[in-house]
């Protein structure tokens, strides 16, 4: 039973495919997580957990077209599945319970 | 490939990245790296981001990554391999001199690693036992008196050992071994049985992790006079081992009681015992003494820390120093500062004088490892050299394979097979002769003898197997890139590129000179070992050794053994000595001439009027000792020509009755002799006295026994048994003069001899190189050499014509060989040997013309054979 829960890192990289849309690939990942949550992340830490992602038939991918940087290799661009976006809204689903139960002021930044 | 401004990254990372990677993941992940690449380059530079790509490549070998081998992949792998398998074992039978030439001398060279592998792993093992052997460190100490060179000692002083125990609390434990327990114990059935050991404070089985068998650890080595066995003294002692409780009687009328048993101390421990006594036993019997746990008294103690885990040693080194620094203030002349020593850098490490137990130099193990990997090498050249030789008959065979699909990669494999199992060969071949020949190696060395027990391990035997798979590679490497590289088309239509063929030719030549090196080498060094130490056996030290018989005392009244020895008829003379000179010992002291502000370092002697006329010493002047009874109280030294020089007197005969002071005493000067060698030839003479043992009655420990030369079998008896009849327990310590010089000199020796075997070896392969290329160019030049005979060509002309390709690198190799041997001597092996045989144009020019002699033996036979043989036969069976 690979692959109901989904880690943290892995869920960032989910949701960062997801609001890429259409450019979501590797580098690009890596750029706009680094830019949203300030945090250095290596690109073979989001290599593997891409290619744990699609395994997880959470995301697929296709190769894009010839590129002129690179070294003129393609891209390979990944989109969110079914069961991706079902994975996601579940964990937001869970979080949102989570917050609604927390009494006000404990919150409060003092 | 479009990359801006032509910047690339490492050619040879990216195309790892293609063989490691899979397909279906490599081109997106090179795009990425690239990518980074193009950034990392505007970023950092050009320089960092190609270092950053290849780390990036490596980084990227992960389980999901990595190349997995298909099912069909395998198939034709293992299909191979029992094909190249079966193949070379055609080849080995087809070509029987061949095989035989290549299994020899690799198995000639595989029984040295064997058996440097075995000795450096047991080495290694060396202090393993203990379970915190990591954790544990010795103190030792620099010494230095002012003026004189730093002792390294591996020793330190009681006082530290407290010191560390009272202010240190960043050591865990600590355990203070006291060196040098002896007794005679009697036995049960009235023998005496004699202990050696250590004195070690209660918390020795804190520290290490000796076997105690029975006794409490904790408290064992706690009150005075307690002992711990070794099963075996236990055995010997009482019958058994179920001893503990019981009492000992040593010869000084106390009593000790045993409060332990434990398994015989492993033959791979630095520290060596039958018994431990308790230290507290030593600090009572030293109480009166007070020199006992001053700071200065380093010589006889040996202190062990345990060490907390991830301990910063630094931090501790440093506080060492500072406690140096502090108790060094306290004291006059001279100075000790004391460091760490890792218990694992004991058995190999850098040499520490007063050492406790068996070190080797980590130099030495340097050099075995150097020398054994040499002589391997020469073995792998032997193999290259006859495989690239013999190429020509198999590139019909590789074309074959090419054509069929091979690719280059498995024709390589092919070789690289080949290799392996003729390596593998070779190891079954030398296991056998390493198991005969280990135990003769030790017998070079009873130094060795006693610290190497050369046992066979499971371990050891994989590591055997391993090593034979390596030298495998390592031998079929240069073949395997060689003969790959044939082209299909010219293999099969029997057309060798030109270039090919020089280049592998150049090749072999090259290999060819290297061998004739390293035998050269190896002859000169021989030789030169040799004469070094034949000069240090016959040079002339100044007095006679011949026909003296050193005994040892060993606490006998002297005068009672004089009595007894000099009743024998064969004894000629008897006199009494401290020090044994010429074996590389020396007493020294501090002293100065008449009122002389100026005082000097001064080697001594403590002997008795018999001594210099015994020893035919040289007098120029003045006169021997007064008789000893004669002497007491009065204090007359006999000096020799250097310490005169040394204080500028110019006759002996003014320095006549001068009055001298040695360490503090005044003396009168009453002879001089000629300058004689009195420690060893390593060293230079040094100002030396004699001072009679009329002054210190008790000083002397040796009697030195001039016998006739008739019957010494038979006088050694008869002296023994009178020994016997002195003293009951100890043995009869007596050596001839010159065994014991010889001794000295022994390590001289066990380089000679050393050194023999491999230039034996390296001269072995080569000559096995030898006879298989000429075997193999007479062979393929048969048709030649009979179509030059046809059209008139003399066998003088011919046999040159074969042999000037053995013959050329000949006169290369000494252009080599003789400066390095040379230099390698000159800088390493004998620097700090004062008194050096000359290395002269003889010692150079024999070996070389030993190596030639060799050449031309090996070649000669088979050139003749095809320069007589009938060019009709030849050419009609065609």
């Amino acid at each position: 039973m690979k692959g109901t829960n989904l880690g943290e890192f892995e869920e960032v990289v989910l949701l960062t495919i997801a609001a890429l849309t259409d450019e979501a690939y590797s580098v690009a990942i890596c750029d706009e997580i680094d830019r949203v949550t300030e945090r250095k992340v290596k690109l073979g830490v989001v290599h593997a957990v891409l290619n744990r992602l699609e395994k997880k038939g959470f995301v697929k991918s296709e190769l894009g077209e010839a590129t002129k940087e690179r070294g003129g290799r393609r891209k390979r661009f990944f989109t969110v599945t079914h069961a991706g976006k079902v994975a996601l809204t579940k964990v937001k689903a869970q979080r949102d319970e989570l917050w609604s139960l927390i009494p006000d002021f404990n919150l409060k930044i003092a | 490939m479009t990359h801006p401004a032509g910047h690339r990254p490492p050619k040879w990372a990216n195309r790892l990245l293609e063989w490691y990677c899979r397909p279906e993941l490599l081109e997106d992940l090179q795009g990425d790296l690239h990518e980074y690449f193009d950034r990392n380059v505007a970023r950092m530079g050009y320089k960092r981001a190609r270092i950053n790509f290849v780390l990036d490549v490596f980084k990227f070998m992960r389980p999901y990554t990595i190349k997995r081998p298909t099912a069909i992949y395998q198939l034709i792998q293992k299909t191979m391999l029992t094909n190249h398998v079966k193949i070379t074992f055609r080849n080995l039978v087809k070509n029987k001199t061949f095989s035989l030439i290549n299994i020899g001398g690799l198995a000639i060279s595989m029984v040295i690693c064997l058996l440097s592998i075995s000795f450096i792993s047991e080495l290694n093992s060396y202090d393993k036992f203990n379970v915190n052997h990591e954790r544990i460190y010795r103190i030792q100490s620099a010494y230095q008196r002012s003026g004189q060179p730093v002792l390294n000692l591996a020793s330190s002083s009681v006082y530290t050992a407290k010191k560390i125990k009272n202010s240190f609390p960043e050591v865990e434990d600590l355990t203070l071994v006291t060196y040098g327990f002896q007794g005679n114990a009697l036995t049960a059935n009235n023998d005496y049985v004699s202990l050696n050991g250590h004195w070690a404070t209660e918390s020795f089985f804190n520290v290490f992790s000796f076997d105690l068998k029975q006794g409490n650890p904790n408290t064992a080595l706690k009150e005075p006079y307690s002992l711990i066995l070794t099963e075996r003294i236990a055995t010997s002692l009482f019958g058994h081992t179920q001893a503990v409780g019981k009492t000992i009687k040593l010869q000084n009328d106390r009593e000790y009681k045993v409060t332990g048993i434990m398994a015989n101390v492993p033959a791979n421990s630095h520290i060596q015992f039958e018994v431990l006594c308790s230290f507290k036993t030593k600090e009572i019997e030293e109480r009166n003494n007070e020199r006992f746990d001053s700071w200065t008294s380093l010589f006889n103690h040996y202190t062990y820390l345990l060490l907390p885990q991830n301990a910063d040693t630094e931090a501790l080194e440093a506080k060492l120093i500072n406690l140096s620094e502090e108790e060094n203030a306290k004291v006059n002349n001279r100075s000790i500062v004391l460091g760490l020593q890792p218990l694992d850098k004991i058995a190999i490490g850098t040499p520490l004088m007063n050492d406790l137990g068996f070190s080797m130099d980590q130099d030495v193990v340097f050099m075995v490892i150097g020398l054994t990997f040499i002589i391997l090498l020469s073995a792998c050249f032997n193999y290259t050299n006859l495989s690239i030789a013999r190429s020509f008959k198999r590139t019909r065979e590789i074309g074959v394979r090419k054509a069929m699909g091979s690719t280059r990669a498995q024709v390589s494999r092919l070789f690289l097979t080949e290799a392996i199992v003729i390596s593998i060969l070779a190891l079954l071949i030398a296991y056998p002769i390493f198991e005969v020949t280990k135990g003769q190696v030790l017998s070079f060395d009873s130094e060795l003898q006693q610290a190497i027990s050369f046992e066979t391990s499971p371990k050891l035997l994989v590591t055997f197997v391993g090593f034979a798979l390596l030298t495998g590679l390592m031998a079929g490497f240069l073949p395997a890139v060689f003969l790959s590289k044939t082209k299909v088309v010219n293999a099969l239509k029997g057309i060798f590129s030109r270039t090919s063929t020089t280049s592998s030719w150049n090749m072999r030549k090259a290999l060819l000179v290297a061998q004739y090196t390293l035998s050269l080498g190896f002859i000169l060094a021989t030789t030169i070992s040799y004469s070094q130490y034949k000069y240090a056996l016959d040079y002339d030290l100044g007095y006679q050794t011949s026909g003296i018989v050193n005994v040892a005392l060993g606490g006998q009244d002297a005068q009672t053994v004089i009595n007894e020895f000099s009743k024998h008829p064969q004894v000629l003379g008897i006199s009494k000595s401290m020090l044994t000179l010429g074996t590389g010992r020396y007493l020294d002291f501090y002293g100065h001439y008449q009122n002389s502000s100026d005082s000097s370092q001064i080697s001594y002697n403590i002997v008795n009027e018999n001594y210099l006329p015994l020893h035919d010493f040289e007098f120029i002047a003045g006169s021997n000792f007064d008789k000893e009874s004669e002497l007491v109280g009065q204090s007359s030294i006999i000096v020799n020509e250097v310490l005169l020089k040394r204080f500028g007197v110019d006759s002996p005969t003014e320095a006549l009755g001068e009055q001298m002071v040695l360490s503090g005493n005044k003396y009168r000067i009453q002879g001089v002799v000629s300058d004689f060698h009195s420690s060893s030839l390593s060293d230079e003479i040094m100002p030396f006295a004699f001072l009679s043992t009329g002054g210190f009655p008790n000083a002397s420990n040796t009697l030195n026994l001039k016998i006739s030369n008739d019957n010494l079998t038979e006088t050694m008896s008869d002296l023994k048994g009178i020994w016997s009849t002195i003293d009951k327990a100890a043995p009869f310590e007596a050596e001839f003069y010159d065994e014991q010089i010889k001794q000295t000199y022994v390590s001289f020796f066990s380089i000679f001899k050393i050194v023999s075997i491999l230039a034996t070896i390296a001269i072995s392969i080569a000559a096995l190189t030898l006879l298989g290329m000429a075997i193999y160019t007479t062979e393929i030049k048969l048709k030649e050499i009979s179509i030059r005979k046809v059209l008139g060509a003399q066998s003088k002309h011919l046999a040159y014509h074969l042999s000037k390709g053995f013959l050329y690198p000949l006169v290369l190799a000494p252009v080599i060989a003789i400066p390095l041997t040379y230099f390698v001597f000159d800088e390493f092996i004998l620097t700090g040997i004062s008194y050096r045989a000359p290395i002269g144009i003889l010692e150079l020019s024999g070996g070389l013309a030993i190596l030639a002699l060799i050449v031309v033996l090996t070649v000669s036979g088979q050139i003749f054979k095809s320069v007589r043989a009938n060019p009709g036969a030849t050419l009609r069976s065609e």
